[in-house]
């Protein structure tokens, strides 16, 4: 079977006025399809950084990334974003759904993107699944923060992703919600069977995936 | 009703709309209403010839002028002019001034004609019968004749029908007093026997039609040799009009221009704010997959939506706006001007579509390589679009647009080259405004804080100043335009100019008169 995602000794440098920071250094990781891999570690360690390199969003200093199979340093931005269509979902911890668009509008860009053509019907039935049958119409302003992210997870489920990367999910929820999202979020991954890369403090929700990467500052993996 | 209402919640789109409509509703207004004007003047310019174009000639016009006329498609109308005596049935000889013209007269206006000498005249719809002839009124008292009655000319003679009362193409009315007019039809005239090889007549033929087909017809007849042939067109006809609409429409036409590129400045502030709101958006569509090339065209495609939504707003409410304009004008010069054609309010749309494109494109042309990262930490931002690109696109759209209104390279760049030093001292004042405002050492946070967020955005304030110092430097200069050409028109002018004439004054009235004016003053 072939590997969804692979890291080669991946490394990150950006320049500062004090010199070259290191926020990733040497990373090496395997996800297979249906994998759910949480990557913690103390803030500043890059794991955001780390996620939008695997998702091919970011370009590292040092190594390669493949993701399904494509290495993405050879491909450019546009090769990528084409990848990323209709294989790879993403879930923010600020949801980032698009303000001037109702709820079943934010799930059909990411059909219409995928290249779907009758996005409407598979958008309400994503709405349904998460429990926004009421909601399809209202937009962004009009919703709490808990539903929100459940219109987040059906934009990202819409697509039938390969693999799901997620940015602390539920750390913009309270504890209710939080505990009711992740329930959600786990469900619509069993169902889909997505490989899962999951950014989190919250040690309750990194210990429902099957492997933990810790990441130490200066970005070194340390478990 | 629902995209407009979106985008009218977007963070800048409003300003960029606001700014096009303004524009564009001062575009439009001055395009129609200018068109209108100049289409009313041509229009009485063409009436006053009896035609678009007047050829005349001491001998009969080539009948080759004739067929070339007729090929393009332009109507014609012959007449024969020429002065004679005429003879009533009593034998009292008159001179009158002949002319002799054909069923088509006039081809631009119309002749008043009356039943009694100096009667209420009402529009001749025909030209006088075979065998009949209209009279100036003058000449029924000079010559003791009523309607009805016999008159001789040559060979000929001429039941009087009608007194005249006014012709279109009266081109001398004011000179010929001493040989009032008396009109015949053309067919009439070989019957009279008056012309000879040795009259003195004046053939005229009167053209109308297409300004296409005129255009064609006088370059072809600029390449043709016909002696003695002399032309008259609308663009001849009241020069000193002409003149003063000129300027007054370059007047306005400048003004105009100014709100434009006024509205350029506060489009291009707008459109960097809108693309700094917009990033995450961006940022969204590259996470979900959508190449550089579809997000640039989706922003596009937004602004020109936003863009053509206004400027048809604007337009419309410029067509509002003439009206206002023309009311006042209709009632300055004292007649009604025509309707206003569709071109002008596609102009204005166009202008929109261009300003909204010019000023506001460079910054959204940087979203689609917004970083994704940034905004995963939850920032906000795109990169500032490039700076010679920006000036590339302001310098090509304002110097279009200026080069469009003053229709003149020189003047375009004289305009582009002061615009351009402008902008230089503009951006080096505020910057050194700006970081003036920063050394300030200010001992409350709050005051710290306004200080620090002045100097954090230096190149937004930079920008905000180059935008208010147009603006302000274009109003006023509209100001100092509109008195300096009221005061060149005026100084153009001797000065004695009168400001009223009086005529047909008889030598033995003018004492009394120039007694009775002082007194009265």
């Amino acid at each position: 079977m072939e590997p969804i995602v692979t890291a080669d000794d991946v490394s990150r440098q950006v320049k500062t006025p004090d010199g070259e920071l290191s926020i990733l250094d040497g990373i090496t990781l395997t996800v297979m399809p249906g994998d759910a891999v949480a990557i913690t570690g103390p803030s500043g360690s890059g794991k955001s950084t780390l996620l939008a390199l695997l998702a091919g969003l970011e370009d590292p200093t040092r190594g390669s990334v493949h993701l399904l199979g494509k290495e993405l340093g050879i491909l450019n931005q546009d090769e990528k974003a084409a990848l990323r269509a209709g294989n790879v979902g993403f879930v923010f911890q600020t949801f980032h759904l698009l303000t001037g668009l109702s709820a079943i509008e934010n799930v059909e860009i990411a059909l219409e993107l995928a290249g779907y053509d009758n996005t409407r019907p598979v958008a309400a039935d994503l709405l349904d699944r998460v429990g926004l049958t009421e909601r399809v119409n209202h937009y962004p302003s009009q919703l709490s923060g808990g539903e929100q992210q459940r219109v987040a997870l059906a934009r990202a489920f819409a697509v039938n992703p390969k693999v799901l990367f997620a940015d602390e999910p539920t750390g913009n929820l309270d504890a209710a919600s939080s505990g009711l999202i992740a329930d959600l979020f786990f469900d619509l991954r069993q169902q889909f069977g997505s490989a899962l890369l999951l950014v989190t403090h919250d040690a309750a929700l990194a210990d429902r995936c099957d492997r933990i990467l810790t990441l130490g500052v200066g970005g070194r993996l340390q478990s | 009703m629902r995209i407009v209402r979106r985008d009218w919640q977007e963070a800048g789109l409003p300003v960029i709309a606001l700014a096009l409509v303004v524009a564009v509703l001062a575009v439009t207004s001055v395009g129609i209403f200018n068109e209108r004007v100049w289409e009313a003047m041509q229009s009485r310019a063409a009436q006053s010839l009896g035609g678009d174009l007047v050829l005349q000639a001491h001998d009969p016009i080539a009948p080759r002028v004739v067929d070339q006329a007729k090929s393009l498609g332009l109507e014609l109308s012959q007449q024969v002019e020429f002065p004679s005596m005429m003879l009533t049935a009593a034998g009292s000889p008159r001179l009158v001034s002949v002319k002799a013209v054909d069923e088509k007269y006039p081809l631009r206006g119309t002749a008043q004609v009356a039943e009694r000498p100096y009667g209420q005249g009402s529009a001749a719809h025909k030209i006088p019968d075979t065998g009949e002839s209209w009279a100036h009124s003058r000449l029924f008292a000079e010559a003791r004749f009523d309607t009805g009655d016999i008159v001789q000319l040559g060979e000929k003679s001429f039941r009087v029908s009608h007194a005249l009362i006014t012709e279109p193409d009266d081109f001398g009315s004011f000179f010929r007093m001493a040989a009032p007019r008396i009109m015949i039809r053309l067919s009439d005239l070989s019957a009279t026997g008056l012309i000879t090889s040795s009259s003195r007549a004046h053939y005229r033929i009167q053209l109308a039609g297409a300004r296409d087909a005129l255009n064609t017809f006088s370059k072809w007849l600029n390449r043709q040799d016909f002696p003695g042939l002399e032309r008259r067109s609308v663009q001849d006809a009241q020069p000193s009009v002409r003149t003063a609409l000129e300027r007054a429409s370059s007047f306005l036409g400048l003004a105009s221009l100014s709100v434009v590129i006024v509205a350029g400045a506060a489009i291009f502030i707008a459109a960097r704010f809108y693309a700094r709101r917009q990033s995450r958006t961006a940022a969204v569509m590259r996470c979900l997959g959508a190449s550089q090339r579809r997000i640039l065209r989706i922003f596009i495609f937004r602004l020109v939506r936003v863009a053509l939504t206004a400027s048809c707003v604007g337009g419309l409410l410029g067509y509002a706006g003439q009206s206002f304009l023309s009311a006042l004008a209709e009632e300055k010069l004292g007649f009604s001007l025509g309707p206003a054609s569709l071109w002008p309010l596609l102009t204005g749309i166009l202008i929109g579509l261009i300003t909204a494109l010019g000023f506001g494109l460079a910054p959204l042309l940087k979203l689609p390589t917004v970083s994704v990262l940034g905004i995963l930490r939850g920032e906000e931002g795109v990169a500032p679009p490039s700076m010679w690109l920006t000036i590339g696109l302001v310098v090509f759209t304002s110097g279009g647009l200026i080069f469009w209104q003053a229709d003149e390279t020189v003047l375009t760049l004289w305009v582009m080259g002061l615009t351009a030093c402008l902008v230089a001292g503009l951006a080096c004042g505020g910057w050194v405004i700006l970081w003036l405002v920063t050394q300030i050492r200010a001992s409350r946070p709050t005051t710290r804080y306004v200080m620090s967020t002045v100097g954090s955005r230096r190149g937004m304030g930079v920008i905000q100043v180059i935008a208010f110092g147009l603006g302000i430097t274009a109003l006023l200069m509209v100001t100092v335009m509109r008195t300096q050409l009221m005061e060149g028109w005026m100084n153009s002018l001797p000065s004695d100019t009168p400001n009223r004439f009086l005529i047909n004054i008889q030598p033995d009235q003018r004492t009394s008169l120039m007694n009775f004016l002082p007194r009265k003053a």
